[in-house]
């Protein structure tokens, strides 16, 4: 362990193995209900329900410079697809649609820290090829808390958000017919089974803050300040100031539309 | 944009505009405990807005709640005319709606007094 003014190195011990397990849930709705006509979809499973992977692969998540709370960084591509693959076989992290370089697709932030434990917070933008299509979540989220001490992993946990909607699915139909809709899978995830710790952490920043700090490096407009249908009702009036809405199918700071 | 707006968005779902999403959304949202009022003035003049198929609607929207401009993006920019660059082309839609020019939207407007007019040949009246 060193420590460069508020700076950590984050270090792995590449000598044990870690435990993961997926679960996918059936889609509950989505925009074209091929939920329900399309086979591939409607049956979807998680690839592998429990894997072990040796820590090595968590490397990837680990910046290469010590960082302080708050700085992202971002993940290597290698491990990250690995754990991707235990939920479907071919994942990939340029998507479909057009949105920005696929190398820049995966970053981690430092959320907080003690002299036991760290925890690091993440966002991958990456969608599964399927036999006849593709889905693309909103976005996966997660975590990764770190014994310092012993160079360990203490939890993982990686998932797709339960907003709204969450899933931009394509499907390639027999005709060649390509065909879009949204829709929403309640529980898709990778994570161990260990049990969360209180820990009480020396330097920290919230979730929400670390949350913000990755968003930022994905969407460049994430520097507008965004507020929600209601506060707009009640800041406008008293601001006496006109209302910029953006009204769209798909959530504005994901990749599900 | 800070400065001079308030920013907001919202989804189409949200907002019931997506027709076979609003019963599973409707049911989770039972089943979850949560609400949305899509119910206030702010929606209402959203909807307003909506663009007849638009998958992505840009409005601007008075403090009261007065529908000012409003752009289907997929026609964006040349719905508004010709511009070399795109962020000139939003900069202009953003001013000519607060300046009442009502970019996007129809040459008419409708009100409680007047609610429809004969443009050319074709009626529009206001829907409640």
């Amino acid at each position: 362990m060193h420590t460069l003014s508020d700076k950590i190195t984050i270090q792995l011990s590449d000598d044990t193995e870690v435990s993961v397990k997926g679960y996918i849930a059936p889609f509950e709705y989505d925009s074209s209900d091929f939920h329900v006509e399309w086979d591939e979809l409607a049956n979807i499973r998680v690839a592998e329900p429990e894997k072990q992977y040796p820590a090595s692969v968590f490397q990837s998540f680990l910046p290469s410079e010590p960082v302080s709370v708050g700085e992202c960084w971002q993940i290597q591509e290698e491990g990250a697809l690995t754990l991707l693959r235990q939920l479907s076989p071919c994942p990939q992290l340029k998507l479909h649609i057009n949105s920005g370089d696929p190398s820049r697709a995966m970053w981690a932030c430092l959320r907080a820290y003690n002299e036991e434990y760290l925890e690091i917070l993440f966002r991958i933008h990456a969608q599964f090829v399927l036999n006849s299509g593709w889905l693309t979540p909103s976005q996966f989220a997660g975590h990764l808390m770190i014994d310092r001490r012993q160079e360990k992993i203490v939890s993982f946990k990686l998932h797709v958000p339960k907003t709204t909607l969450n899933f931009d699915i394509g499907w390639t139909q027999e005709d060649g017919h390509a065909a879009a809709a949204i829709g929403y899978c309640p529980q898709m995830e990778l994570y161990t089974d260990t049990t969360s710790l209180d820990v009480e952490f020396s330097k920290a920043i919230t979730q929400e803050e670390a949350k913000r700090a990755l968003v930022s490096c994905f969407y460049e407009f994430q520097r507008i300040d965004w507020v929600s249908l209601e506060e707009a009702l009640e800041i406008a009036p008293a601001q006496q100031k006109p209302i910029h809405v953006i009204s769209v199918d798909g959530p504005l700071f994901d990749e599900s539309c | 944009m800070n400065n001079n707006f308030v920013n907001t968005w919202v989804t189409n779902a949200e907002l019931g505009r997506t027709q076979r999403l609003r019963e599973p959304i409707a049911k989770r949202r039972i089943r979850e405990g949560k609400t949305f009022d899509s119910s206030h003035v702010l929606a209402k003049a959203i909807m307003k807005g909506w663009k007849k198929g638009s998958p992505v609607d840009c409005m601007v929207i008075s403090h009261e709640f007065e529908l000012l401009g409003g752009i289907d993006y997929n026609y964006f920019p040349e719905c508004l005319g010709e511009f070399e660059d795109e962020v000139d082309a939003y900069i202009y839609f953003l001013k000519e709606s607060v300046a009442g020019k009502r970019p996007g939207l129809a040459n008419i407007i409708l009100t409680p007094e007047q609610p429809s007019q004969q443009v050319l040949n074709i009626s529009v009246k206001e829907i409640e």
